[in-house]
């Protein structure tokens, strides 16, 4: 009859909504590579990784971004290596450089595998990686059981604590704070969209992350505060707080659309976890989404383009789609990224590298 | 004992399976809730009373009597302090 034998106390900890995230390199990570200061930090983190190497013995090293730690693993030799770009090779696509900076391959020729989001800048990576590298597509997955469709029940509650109508139009605007994430392009769109939406129109955006220092950052998330209020749509927009990523899945569902409007943008882990939620949703139509079930399952516009974005907006909300389409997205989803796919994935992808 | 336990207004209850989170979107925390907690929760907003809360919890979970419900005691109490849920 007993289910989980393992007792703890049921008080656990109290978290703050601001994240510690902290990256130790940061300074680094800004430094230009050739000089001298980044080849000292370089030499002096290298061997610190190569100490840490030699005490743990690990099968395997597995740098998560093209960054700063990820050359210095290269540096030390830590083999076998694996490497995921997580949209540090955006250049590829949206810039004008048509191969791998040095940098980029100079790291990539040390690693056994490389492992990249979007298909089809999988696709151009095997065309232009160094000799011998295993490029994978790979994503590091959507948790189905956390980000599922809501019940009726669930989802008039977390609007009720958010005091919004159980019956109101309710836009999420769901990234982060930065001019490429383009909440002014939605801001503008929604207003745009507003006499037309059905019932009481709101549009949610995340509050600015309090760790966060960045001059750019901090002013476009004044400068989005500062149009609402211009444009008179302060009762129409609401500010949460910036929330643990797992509590996504409550504002995905309790939003009848999702808006992700970053420009440009590689392979979103949002727009997967709202499809996993059963919610249509918005995006710009990029290139990084070629061949995805982001172009499939999501209504896509063209770039920078409020009016398109505006219509879409209220086309969605108007004639939202029928449950076996959204139902149709989250299984796309699910059968390429679930966490069990894709933890199955990638032992295949560390056994390989492992086997060399 | 029957005991009427329900969120704090402003307050998001989200179920991650064995383990669950509260948002309080006013006073801006989140505040997580483990397995046992999590059930412990369930049963106490379906309905039951403290009683056959614990009656159920000391079938799930390998604990004795008096330990669980000490630790229960102040799990009510912490969620009441923090303004999370209203315990009547």
């Amino acid at each position: 009859m007993g289910r989980a034998p393992i007792y703890s106390a049921a008080p656990p900890a109290r978290y703050s909504f601001a994240q510690l995230a902290e990256c130790v390199s940061e300074d680094a990570n800004l430094l230009q590579s050739h000089t001298a200061e980044y080849q000292t930090d370089l030499a002096a983190t290298s061997e610190r990784l190569r100490i840490i190497a030699a005490e743990f013995a690990p099968d395997l090293t597995h740098a998560v971004g093209m960054d700063f730690l990820a050359h210095a693993c290269a540096h030390a030799e830590l083999q076998p290596l694996i490497v995921s770009a997580h949209g540090f090779l955006e250049y590829l696509v949206y810039g004008k450089q048509t191969n791998l900076k040095e940098r980029d391959r100079t790291l990539l020729s040390r690693a056994a595998a490389m492992l990249i989001e979007p298909p089809m800048q999988a696709e151009l990576c095997r065309t232009l990686a160094p000799p011998g590298l295993r490029v994978y597509e790979f994503c590091t997955g959507v948790d189905g059981r956390i980000f599922r469709p809501a019940m009726e029940s669930e989802r008039n509650g977390w609007r009720r604590a958010l005091r919004l109508p159980a019956d109101a139009t309710v836009m999420l605007s769901s990234r982060g704070w930065g001019p490429t994430y383009k909440h002014d392009q939605v801001l503008a769109a929604f207003a745009q969209a507003l006499p037309n939406l059905p019932t009481p129109p709101y549009l949610l955006f995340h509050q600015l992350n309090r760790s966060v220092r960045a001059q750019e950052i901090t002013a476009d998330f004044e400068r989005v505060q500062a149009q609402t209020q211009a444009r008179g749509l302060a009762e129409h927009v609401r500010w949460l707080p910036a929330v643990p990523p797992v509590s996504m899945a409550m504002f995905y569902n309790l939003a009848d659309i999702v808006v992700s409007y970053r420009i440009p943008d590689t392979f979103p882990s949002t727009v997967l976890e709202a499809l996993s939620c059963a919610r249509p949703v918005i995006v710009p139509q990029l290139a990084t989404f070629r061949a995805s079930v982001i172009e499939e399952h999501c209504t896509r516009v063209k770039p920078g383009d409020v009016n398109a974005l505006a219509a879409s907006m209220v086309d969605l909300a108007r004639r939202p789609p029928a449950a076996e389409v959204l139902a149709a997205g989250r299984a796309a989803v699910l059968k390429k990224y679930d966490v069990p796919v894709v933890i199955e994935k990638l032992a295949e992808i560390y056994a390989a590298a492992i086997q060399g | 004992m029957t005991m009427h336990v329900e969120l704090a207004s402003g307050v998001m209850f989200q179920d991650l399976g064995e383990e669950a989170i509260l948002l309080d979107m006013d006073q801006g925390y989140y505040y997580g809730l483990d397995a046992v907690g999590t059930r412990f929760w369930q049963l106490l907003t379906d309905g039951h009373t403290m009683d056959a809360a614990v009656a159920e919890l000391l079938e799930l979970f390998d604990v004795d009597e008096v330990t669980l419900r000490s630790d229960l005691d102040v799990l009510l109490a912490e969620l009441q302090a923090t303004g999370l849920a209203t315990v009547a």
